[in-house]
């Protein structure tokens, strides 16, 4: 986790902040600056930058596995508190996280306080984001498309009540996805490099997994490579090892799942 | 390092045995069979196999295959063992006095105790496997496995909720703590989930499963079944959280400063206990990837190791004093060197005490 604090108060309505002159020019620099982030810390910063020029004070942005609560499936750029993120680790409130159950079954950004049905549980972890400054939040889901089971959440908040329930949620609605997606994107990078590296895949292991996901059967792919069957199936059997799994058909899903082809 | 042999996965076919065992018992007239092989043979069973190598398996595809599909041949096994005594009992198999009784109480509960690991690795997976786990982890008697087990990965390190057992807690206190916590975690979790398959519609089957074995257990036994039922439930669910308390043990934010990254666990390579719990002892490495499979799990180069498995240890447990006289030196010998891997060394009749030495002492080669 990482954590920078940002405690300046702004007057300015939602509205006044987004028609101020080169409003969108100046968020979406910041924004395309992201792809060439190199480092966790780099991405902080932006975030950070992005938050301030969007008009906010906060920001939390959490990348997840979809449907699995483990803790080692989570990451988090913090732009907030740092009492805050002390607190709700040590409430483990992201397992019941409001904002991280509506963006697991919604792409529509959308303001925190609209989200319906929340246990107690979920209100007070509602609750405790306020009190640590996020009076007013916006919620935006950042989605994954095809077999990719990873997805995120970024969550923008501000010192003002009220201040994203009031006119110009829609225009600010399309800079926080386009922020998100991006957010989004550099996690997913990120931890397919992260993965490769940890686990010793090669590229020769990327290529069997495309094979395989296209369909390829092992005679097939022996004859694209120049290999025998029983070479192939070695291969296989040290891939499976390497990804935890039980056969080829279950290491290209996850190889899938997890973004690595 | 030492790989395991080619052999080595017909060890995981014993997970077949707890409920096989409690049948054969019965039709044998030895109703506590299944009790004393687990509780009384298996704790000495390291004298022969030892521990289980550090180093993966490399297995091909078939096998691979067939280790996978074990947990669900093992939860349909579980099932049918426990109908075909109840049927039998209704037959008029009965037993003949009340320490028959008696031993039969106590392998049945042996049998229950050992669907949890099975239900375990089923419910960390997906579709039809899951829904396999809910089904036994209602029949063993703890219907809320899934949604407290699925949230206590989610969080780790955390003592002031009972997820991390404190470091000057006892068995008692830390159970006493869980089982009520356990129950509204599982709930918090469904009712999260609730436009999902694993809402309620996942407790609900748990549920149901528990149901119909107490009915199960009505019909054979009448009142006095469903008696039984429901104390050797109640037995499992103390006992699942014993281990749980084994399991992370001092190894919670009061004790260990990064515990919530570490997320820690005790592990112990018993092979035996790893072959008929599917490597559920391996928690270390279990809590780093909750999705890796039991026949792909492997020891942690630094996890804190266990004095001794769970069965004798769930014993001590129950002594306080006695069990931080075997621990403390454990947690101390880990906390100096993580990598030292302090264990039980090779094949002893006796798996404790072990001997903690200085840093860099113990660093022969184990088998």
């Amino acid at each position: 986790m990482l954590v920078l604090d940002a405690a300046r108060v702004r007057a300015k309505s939602l509205r006044q902040v987004i028609s101020e002159p080169g409003y969108a020019g100046r968020v979406v620099a910041v924004i395309q600056r992201l792809v060439a982030a190199q480092a966790p810390a780099e991405v902080l910063d932006l975030l950070y930058e992005a938050t301030e020029t969007m008009g906010a004070e906060y920001a939390v942005f959490v990348t997840y596995i979809r449907g699995n609560f483990s803790h080692e499936n989570f990451r988090f750029v913090l732009a907030c508190d740092p009492r805050w993120c002390f607190e709700y680790k040590a409430r483990a409130s992201y397992s019941d996280d409001p904002w991280i159950m509506y963006a697991s079954s919604n792409t529509e950004p959308i303001c925190a306080s609209q989200i319906q049905g929340l246990s107690r549980s979920q209100r007070e972890a509602q609750a405790l984001a306020v009190t640590y400054g996020m009076a007013s939040t916006f919620v935006v889901p950042a989605p994954s498309s095809g077999a990719l089971s990873r997805i995120g959440m970024l969550a923008i908040g501000s010192r003002q009540a009220g201040f994203f329930e009031g006119d110009g949620g829609a225009e600010f609605k399309v800079l926080g996805r386009s922020l998100a997606m991006e957010l989004h994107g550099w996690w997913v990078r990120r931890l397919r490099a992260e993965m490769i590296s940890e686990l010793d895949i090669t590229p020769e292991d990327l290529q069997l997994l495309m094979f395989e996901r296209s369909g390829l059967g092992t005679k097939q792919v022996a004859s694209e490579l120049g290999a025998t069957v029983g070479a192939i199936d070695s291969r296989w059997q040290r891939l499976n090892r390497k990804l935890g799994t039980a056969s080829r058909a279950a290491s290209a899903r996850l190889a899938a799942e997890y973004g690595l082809i | 390092m030492k790989q395991p042999g080619r052999c080595y996965p017909l060890g995981y076919l014993l997970v077949l045995a707890p409920p096989t065992l409690l049948v054969l018992g019965l039709l044998a007239g030895i109703p506590y069979l299944l009790f004393a092989a687990l509780f009384g043979v298996a704790p000495l069973a390291r004298a022969i196999l030892g521990n289980m190598p550090e180093e993966p398996g490399e297995w091909n595809e078939f096998v691979t295959m067939l280790l996978d599909r074990l947990p669900m041949l093992a939860a349909a096994v579980h099932a049918a063992a426990l109908a075909g005594v109840l049927v039998l009992l209704r037959q008029g198999h009965s037993l003949e006095n009340w320490g028959a009784w008696v031993g039969f109480g106590l392998s049945l509960f042996a049998s229950q105790l050992c669907g949890i690991p099975v239900a375990h690795e089923l419910i960390h997976r997906r579709g039809i496997q899951r829904t396999m786990g809910r089904i036994l982890s209602g029949i063993t008697g703890y219907p809320v496995l899934e949604g407290e087990h699925i949230r206590h990965h989610s969080v780790s390190g955390i003592v002031e909720q009972p997820e991390w057992p404190r470091l000057r807690e006892s068995v008692w206190g830390y159970v006493g703590r869980r089982l009520p916590y356990a129950f509204r975690s599982a709930w918090k979790y469904h009712r999260m989930l609730r436009h999902s398959s694993s809402g309620f519609r996942g407790l609900a089957t748990s549920c149901g499963a528990m149901v119909i074995t107490a009915v199960m257990f009505g019909m054979a036994a009448g009142g006095a079944g469903v008696l039984v039922y429901l104390c050797i439930a109640a037995a499992v669910q103390f006992s699942v959280h014993a281990i749980n308390y084994i399991q992370h043990w001092g190894l919670g934010l009061d004790s260990v400063p990064n515990a919530d990254e570490g997320r820690y666990g005790w592990e112990c390579r018993c092979v035996l206990q790893g072959w008929v719990m599917l490597n559920i002892a391996l928690h270390y490495s279990h809590h780093q990837n909750s999705s890796t499979p039991y026949y792909r799990l492997t020891p942690h180069k630094a996890s804190p190791r266990l004095p001794g498995g769970y069965i004798p240890l769930l014993f001590i447990s129950l002594v306080p004093a006695l069990f931080r006289r075997f621990m403390e030196p454990a947690l101390s010998a880990w906390r100096r060197d993580p990598a030292q891997q302090n264990e039980p060394k090779g094949r002893r009749i006796i798996c404790m005490p072990v001997v903690y030495g200085a840093p860099g002492a113990n660093k022969q080669r184990r088998v």
